[in-house]
């Protein structure tokens, strides 16, 4: 599904998101419970799952290593040209 | 097969980028995060591979470049593409039980490049990555990542005075941010092997570990990795080769600081950087160092050039050690600052004030 909406932030921004139905359908309802936007509810719901995935040990453990294998690549690498 | 979602990604850019949670949050482009997902996927299917990651490196190699191209492409994190892309690449592999070598890391960056501007296609960086991969296994220990972070993470929480080195003839000729690390992973080494100080072969070391600075640059382009580098040192003193030179009867004309110093000097350069540090281990008392970097097929010469040309400085006409002092002497200094306190005169009258008036009033 693809859904356009906006974001009522000192940023306002379209975004599209392609969600499954499913997931969809029960972000419009919290959405229309809530009285907020989809792209507000659709935000704290990533939220949660950043902290979620912040609390995964393995996923942080290998990202550490990871980083740290590679820091020095990383550091050669350029930020983006504007 | 684990795959990556946004939270993943959100996570990873929060690592890499030095931010908090919330903060990564806010950077991301939520719509440009799901079209590079979405694309990953896609492309993963259409080359007709149900499960690339257990189809061996291959796979592993494909599914990360692919990742990696759609997020350069993307940009969900709008200035730090490249970083989050390989970072997520890499986090992808490792989370399947996977892990790339990727050093030197001079050639990958040229592939991250490639990529990004499309010069290079999925399966191009795919075939160059997959023979870099090998089962995942944990590293012994943090030290050798730690030893090049330590330094700078310590000089950012504790900024302290700019270090260097003064002489009676140069005056204070302060480190590059990268050859005050080389000096701090030296000395570091050195306490590691209980020396007094570090000579030739642990200043060797730190520069092959730090990966940054000229000195980095111009071992990367002679193909020497830091393993490499270590290995041969190891090798060296598993043989027991003594110094090929007699030790110098002045201790001092054992370091390799010295020779560094008159490295910088005979470049005309006013600081000590990591070139002039290599520079200076063909000159130490314990040629040690040297030798290495000669069975290696990095002779002086070689060095010499390959600094010219990453540089682009021709460097001295002869090297710093047949040269005299004179060059940079207390005479040149005190004409440099007459010159100085001249122009400033100069500038003082032009704003209607006479030098010295004011000394006078104090007075």
């Amino acid at each position: 599904m693809t859904e356009s909406t906006s974001q009522h932030s000192t940023r306002t921004k379209n975004m599209v998101l392609r969600l499954d139905p499913a997931l969809a359908e029960r972000l419009a309802a919290v959405a229309e419970v809530e009285g907020r936007s989809v792209s507000d509810v659709a935000r704290e719901a990533i939220a949660a799952l950043v902290e979620a995935r912040r609390k995964d040990q393995r996923f942080r453990r290998l990202l550490e290593d990871n980083l740290a294998r590679h820091q020095r690549l990383l550091d050669l690498l350029r930020d983006d040209q504007p | 097969m684990t795959t990556l979602d946004v939270a993943d990604l959100v996570v990873i850019a929060g690592q890499v980028l030095g931010l908090a949670p919330g903060a990564a949050l806010d950077q991301l482009d939520l719509a440009a995060a799901g079209a590079a997902l979405a694309e990953a996927e896609s492309a993963l299917a259409e080359a007709a591979r149900a499960d690339p990651l257990e189809a061996g490196p291959d796979g592993a190699g494909l599914a990360a470049a692919v990742l990696i191209r759609a997020l350069l492409y993307h940009r969900p994190f709008p200035g730090h593409s490249q970083q989050v892309a390989v970072a997520a690449g890499l986090q992808l592999l490792a989370l399947n039980g996977w892990q790339a070598d990727l050093d030197p890391p001079g050639a990958a960056v040229v592939v991250v490049e490639g990529l990004a501007s499309g010069q290079l296609s999925p399966a191009d960086a795919a075939a160059w990555l997959s023979p870099r991969l090998s089962l995942y296994s944990a590293p012994p220990t943090q030290e050798a990542s730690m030893r090049t972070r330590l330094p700078r993470l310590l000089r950012a929480v504790d900024p302290r005075p700019q270090a260097g080195v003064r002489t009676p003839v140069t005056g204070f000729l302060p480190f590059t941010d990268d050859a005050h690390d080389v000096v701090v992973l030296a000395r570091a080494e050195a306490d590691r092997l209980g020396l007094d100080r570090p000579g030739s072969v642990q200043h060797l070391l730190a520069l092959a570990d730090t990966g940054q600075g000229v000195a980095a640059q111009v071992l990367r382009r002679l193909g020497l990795s830091p393993e490499a580098v270590r290995q041969q040192v190891a090798q060296m003193a598993a043989q027991h080769q003594p110094p090929a030179r007699p030790e110098p009867d002045n201790p001092f004309s054992m370091w390799v600081m010295p020779r560094a110093v008159g490295e910088a000097v005979a470049h005309g350069h006013d600081y000590i950087g990591t070139e002039h540090i290599l520079l200076g281990l063909f000159h130490a008392g314990d040629d040690t160092a040297a030798r290495a970097l000669a069975s290696l097929g990095a002779g002086e010469r070689e060095v010499r050039a390959t600094i010219a040309a990453v540089t682009g400085n021709p460097g001295p006409v002869r090297p710093a050690h047949h040269r005299g002092r004179k060059p940079v002497g207390r005479d040149d200094e005190i004409r440099r600052l007459r010159r100085e306190v001249a122009r400033l005169s100069d500038l003082l009258r032009e704003h209607g004030i006479e030098p010295g008036e004011g000394a006078q009033r104090s007075a």
